[in-house]
């Protein structure tokens, strides 16, 4: 024996029991989730028990995690036990939905949950600070000892690691990121954008939340519907413009976004070419995300003029999927290497 | 006479290879998609510029002028001057790649001018009454051709990202380039540059000419004349709205492959000059 396990005296091991998208459906994972303030009494019945020294709890909308250290070999049981009570769960349907990792598997787990492989959209950074949001939050409350605090520090470089040196985390996969980035490869910066939004579709709604938090200055909505076209832009906070308008202002804005439910092309490319005239040196981007398409196909051919429609986006989305795909098995293979050292530094068993 | 240049020649050659190293390696790095170290290209980008640097002090001193007397020197002048550029208006400007370009050019046309050794023809001495005006106006020309040479280079980028936007690619290439606004604005400024340094070498040159006609020919004359106002034309267009910004960029490509054409006339006479004037004056 070596490392901390050692130097206590007890065969100290890493333990890991809970539930994921992988392992429980949506309806049964919420049942699982801890609200944030049961989160305190969870850890207060974790420290009543002795053999758990150590601990911490990953509670995100697609995983409830536990990880412990403890010399007992049960620990396992002990923390499904006190997982099923805390959610008064019977403990043979948990087990049906739940897994439980020990050893080097648990700290593999845990490298891979950091770097984003484990989530539900790969490669994915919101878990990277959502792992250290709880353990933050564990350390507060005094749950993270010298062990748990190593693994997860080592986690966090590795997972670092792998997303500057491989592109699992190269390449947006959702519509409203994707064509933020297009936007910042025709304005660069786009702090200083104007965006029109055409129609209140959801998707076109969204395309336009993630332009905005990107840094856009500002969005204007307009359609058919006066009322619809109000309520959306004050709850994005922008502004409104009638739908008699929108000809006559097509050069005051940079990008363009449509997801208007028409039955023929809203804009042709007559009026492009117009409102081009009008702005001859600066860019318009196009985000056709109606179907049928809002924008004639031939505005795409106008110089200056950049059209993207839902098939364009998607096919990006879904390359940048297969690119973070393909990167899966590489960052897994470096992820278990350093996980592997980690535990042989540390002392902890094979399983 | 200048008879044994190898000298120089085989630092020139080494300057190509650092010049070759800096543009493979981004290369690899696009082609593996993974991002490259800035640091490390730009450290082997100004070894190679150093070392040219050497090379041509050494050849400037042996010429005891600016080494501007054949086509070889020409070129190496001009892709000095470019790589020059490079490291003032890279930062400044903040374009990413632009290094990987300018690298990969000048790899090319210096392994081209050393590849072929009629370019670097022996040619007269400068005599030491040679014009100090004459020095001023060939070395801000070429300074002008150097700043044509990185326009030419944006503008191949901005014709690159405006192919990836307008194709819907998405490679690792086109999210490293500027954006099209960022390059339209960049390739405006050094057009702005490039005419404001040219415009003072002719003046400068306007000055002796008026004083020595007799040294400066026709074809000369001409072919940097046009050049000059073929430069003016298309800012004062893209100024007025009239070039939009895709044929701007083709223009600026355009404009410097004639201008690098140009070069061999402008070279060839004055080679002639220094044979035949006692006043031998080094090449423009």
């Amino acid at each position: 024996m070596t490392g901390l396990s050692m130097s206590s005296g007890e065969s100290l091991n890493i333990y890991l029991c809970g539930s994921n998208h992988r392992s429980a459906t949506l309806e049964i994972r919420e049942k699982f989730s801890i609200t944030e303030d049961r989160i305190k009494t969870l850890y207060d019945q974790l420290q009543n028990i002795d053999s758990l020294q150590e601990n911490l709890l990953l509670n995100t909308c697609n995983r409830v995690e536990l990880y412990s250290i403890s010399p007992n070999p049960s620990a396992s049981e002990l923390m499904e036990d006190l997982l099923c009570d805390f959610h008064s769960f019977d403990r043979q349907e948990f087990s049906h939905h739940s897994f439980k990792k020990k050893g080097v598997l648990a700290v593999r787990h845990l490298f891979e949950v950091s770097a984003g492989l484990d989530s539900q959209l790969i490669g994915e950074t919101e878990i990277f600070g959502q792992v250290k949001e709880s353990y933050q939050y564990a350390t507060t409350l005094s749950n993270v000892g010298p062990l748990l605090h190593r693994v997860v520090q080592k986690s966090f470089q590795a997972s670092k690691w792998v997303r500057t040196n491989t592109s699992i985390g190269q390449g947006h996969v959702s519509i409203g990121n994707v064509a933020a980035d297009l936007a910042s490869r025709i304005f660069g910066p786009i702090r200083t954008t104007n965006i029109l939004l055409i129609g209140t579709g959801k998707v076109g709604r969204l395309t336009a939340k993630a332009l905005r938090s990107r840094g856009a200055a500002a969005v204007t909505v307009t359609g058919r519907t006066k009322k619809k076209a109000e309520d959306l832009a004050q709850t994005i906070n922008g502004q409104s413009l009638p739908f008699s308008r929108l000809n006559s202002s097509l050069h005051e804005f940079d990008i363009i976004i449509s997801s208007a439910s028409v039955r023929e092309c809203l804009l042709g490319k007559s009026e492009l070419v117009q409102a081009i005239r009008e702005r001859p040196l600066k860019p318009i981007f196009l985000i056709d995300l109606g179907v049928p398409r809002n924008f004639e196909a031939e505005t795409g051919t106008i110089e200056n003029v950049y059209l993207y429609n839902l098939d364009d986006l998607t096919a990006i989305t879904n390359q940048n999927l297969r690119d973070r795909m393909a990167e899966v098995e590489t960052c897994k293979k470096i992820l278990h290497e350093r996980a592997d050292s980690l535990s042989r530094s540390l002392g902890i068993y094979p399983e | 006479m200048l008879s044994n240049l190898s000298d120089e020649r085989t630092i020139l050659w080494v300057s190509t290879l650092f010049y070759c190293s800096g543009f493979v390696y981004v290369f690899i790095c696009l082609a593996r998609k993974r991002l490259h170290s800035s640091i490390f290209s730009l450290l082997v980008i100004g070894t190679g510029f150093i070392l040219q640097t050497f090379a041509l002090y050494l050849r400037g001193h042996e010429v005891k002028s600016c080494p501007l007397g054949n086509p070889f020197e020409v070129v190496q002048f001009l892709i000095w001057s470019a790589v020059l550029l490079y490291f003032v208006v890279g930062p400044a400007f903040r374009i990413s790649l632009l290094g990987f370009f300018c690298s990969g050019l000048a790899a090319v046309v210096s392994m081209i001018s050393l590849l072929i050794p009629a370019w670097d023809s022996p040619y007269e001495l400068a005599q030491s009454t040679s014009s100090p005006w004459i020095e001023t106006h060939a070395a801000t020309a070429m300074f002008s051709y150097g700043v044509f040479c990185i326009l030419a280079l944006t503008s191949a980028m901005y014709l690159l990202q405006n192919f990836g936007l307008k194709q819907k690619r998405i490679r690792v290439l086109f999210s490293l380039l500027p954006s099209i606004v960022q390059l339209d604005q960049i390739n405006m400024r050094l057009l702005f540059t490039g005419v404001i340094v040219l415009s003072f070498s002719l003046f400068v040159g306007t000055y002796h000419w008026v004083g020595h006609g007799e040294m400066v020919r026709l074809p000369k004359l001409l072919t940097t004349g046009s050049i000059w106002v073929a430069y003016l034309i298309i800012l004062c267009l893209h100024r007025a709205n009239r070039l939009l910004s895709l044929k701007f960029a083709w223009c600026c490509i355009l404009l410097f492959g004639i201008a690098l054409i140009s070069i061999w006339p402008v070279a060839s006479n004055s080679t002639e000059e220094s044979r035949e004037s006692l006043f031998v004056t080094p090449a423009e």
